[in-house]
């Protein structure tokens, strides 16, 4: 008997390390060709690479003369640019707002939440025809500034759901007895609420951040071929320049996702707490 | 502390938080999603242009809609793929769940490793997987490798193949998410409970049955709702991968509205597809949100 559950359980074990060798194997592809050329690539795709050749990467980032287009180089500061400035402003304007919500007891207050949470569910796609007519009459198409003030309304709703009822429920001591010294309410944000509502701002960042980074839609509809394009486009134009040579698109790939990769291995905490915090 | 002695309400009233704190996420969502799909939602019912006047003409572009192959066919893709996503995605998320629930060293490692792709842009994932599609790309090879040539076969070139084949990859990058959730909820669920059912004879089956399942229902809410929304919105892996094709066997009512707007400039009756994709949204999350709220209340 307990000889049969230990070989089931070793079965099981064997059963799912094949499964994860398996699944992993896409990765392992990527992170190989990207590093062989082309000719090693085409002769030896699964084996692991004969040294460390960098001419993908040099492709895959520099501006050749020949295609303006396709080089990582100024995608990548553009995707940290906009993925910066745009979590920022998603956490200040977020916890700010969330703030009155949760403390203002009243039916606007209510009604302003549910507002909020209907953003949840509209796809995107309904609204963006007249929001690019927006954007373009405010000379906002093209542009990084743009970018980030779209996330800073299209990422609104569940930045403003997860500080809300993190906030409603805490404790007011804290605020009140500042409030009592004579801090302004916006002194009691920055010195009581800001510092209490860490856990928020964390998942936010991460949640959020990971979402501007590997958007598409958003940036496809609005800097495409502007110069200004972030990496997820960067990546799309680039297949489309070097069709089958995968060294140089995988190159790309790894570039484009190290930044994310980085996250998840410093944060991997948050990164789980936030993917999973739908049922908490 | 002033806990203890509540100011009188006058003081208090003065020193509610002040409504301008709400003020820029409030204008900023207006501008950006509240104002655009309402506006959206209304030239679905005209013959805008995207410049100029236009004219009211009632249900006409949904009409279009409906005789329009590309677009019963897109709609029909978009729901098979959400069906099927979602399906696949909870079947093998709650099995990695199961299988990587306790804590072990090999459990460790491969948690992340599962995980890991949900981070990376869809767009890169559908490259990733557009190579191992590819007539000459990683499938194929592996094929012959292992002398199975008579199944080689341009896997996104084909009608039949190549819808599966998005939903694999859409799959692949997403069951780590299921996955986690699964875990989350299944470390909520007392280990006394499945104890005292061991003592009472129950075996490994009826226990997951009767205990795990049922005490599941709020992950299983969420595994549901969100690759099911996410899979009606498919747009990025699609347009990397096939582009819709071949013909329209892979399109999806995201692509679609995406081409209509800016490749084809057919602004009103892009709108009313995005009309109908919000209608689709929103009664999946209603009856699902209702089923499964039904579902939870008696355990």
């Amino acid at each position: 008997m307990r000889r049969n559950l230990n070989f089931a359980r070793g079965a099981g074990q064997l059963a799912l390390t094949a499964f994860a060798v398996l699944y992993a194997f896409p990765l392992y592809i990527i992170v190989t060709l990207s590093l062989k050329t082309e000719a090693e690539g085409a002769r030896a795709p699964f084996s692991l690479p004969s040294g460390l050749f960098g001419g993908n990467f040099d492709r895959a980032w520099a501006t050749s003369a020949t295609s303006g287009n396709a080089s990582l180089a100024p995608a990548f500061v553009n995707s940290i640019l906009i993925t910066l400035v745009g979590v920022a402003l998603l956490v200040l304007t977020g916890a700010l707002g969330g703030y009155v919500l949760a403390r203002r007891r009243s039916r606007l207050a209510d009604a302003l939440f549910v507002l909020f949470l209907l953003g949840l569910t509209v796809p995107q796609q309904l609204g963006i025809v007249p929001l690019f007519q927006l954007a373009r009459s405010l000379g906002l198409v093209g542009t990084a500034g743009g970018m980030v003030l779209i996330y800073a309304g299209l990422l609104a709703p569940l930045t403003i759901f997860l500080y809300t009822t993190f906030i409603r429920a805490l404790p007011t001591d804290y605020e009140e007895a500042a409030l009592m010294d004579g801090a302004s309410r916006l002194r009691v944000f920055w010195d009581v609420v800001l510092p209490l509502v860490r856990p928020v701002t964390a998942t936010v960042v991460v949640i959020q951040g990971i979402h501007i980074w590997n958007d598409f839609f958003t940036p496809i509809i609005f800097l495409l071929g502007s110069g200004q394009q972030t990496l997820p486009v960067a990546i799309f134009s680039l297949v489309g320049e070097y069709a089958t040579a995968w060294g140089p698109i995988f190159a790309g790939v790894v570039i484009a996702s190290a930044p994310a990769m980085a996250v998840f291995v410093f944060l991997q905490r948050h990164v789980v707490r936030g993917f999973s915090g739908g049922i908490k | 502390m002033s806990g203890l002695v509540p100011p009188p309400a006058g003081i208090r009233r003065a020193l509610q938080v002040p409504w301008w704190f709400v003020a820029v996420p409030l204008g900023l969502y207006v501008a950006v999603v509240i104002y655009p799909s309402l506006a959206g939602a209304l030239y679905a019912f005209t013959d805008w242009s995207g410049i100029g006047a236009f004219r009211w003409i009632g249900l006409a572009n949904f009409r279009a809609v409906m005789i329009d192959d590309e677009a019963t066919s897109s709609l029909g893709n978009t729901v098979v793929l959400a069906l099927s996503t979602t399906l696949i995605q909870n079947l093998v998320g709650l099995s990695l769940a199961l299988a990587l629930n306790r804590r072990t060293r090999l459990n460790s490692v491969l948690r992340p490793l599962f995980l890991a792709p949900a981070l990376l842009a869809p767009v890169v994932v559908g490259v990733i997987w557009q190579y191992v599609y590819a007539p000459e790309g990683a499938l194929n090879a592996i094929l012959s490798l292992l002398h199975l040539d008579g199944l080689r076969r341009p896997w996104l070139g084909l009608a039949d193949t190549a819808i599966w084949s998005v939903a694999i990859t859409v799959v692949w990058q997403f069951v780590g998410i299921t996955m986690v959730i699964y875990i989350a909820g299944l470390q909520a669920i007392a280990p006394e409970l499945h104890e005292a059912a061991a003592i009472d004879g129950s075996g490994a089956l009826r226990r997951f049955r009767d205990i795990t399942l049922p005490l599941l229902a709020p992950a299983i809410t969420v595994n549901v709702l969100l690759p099911f929304i996410g899979g009606l919105k498919l747009f990025d892996q699609i347009l990397v991968m096939t582009a819709g094709g071949p013909g329209y066997a892979t399109q999806t009512v995201a692509l679609m509205i995406y081409r209509q707007a800016f490749t084809f400039g057919a602004f009103a009756y892009s709108t009313a597809l995005a009309v109908v994709l919000t209608v689709l949204v929103a009664v999946a999350a209603m009856i699902q949100l209702a089923v499964l709220r039904r579902r939870e209340m008696p355990a």
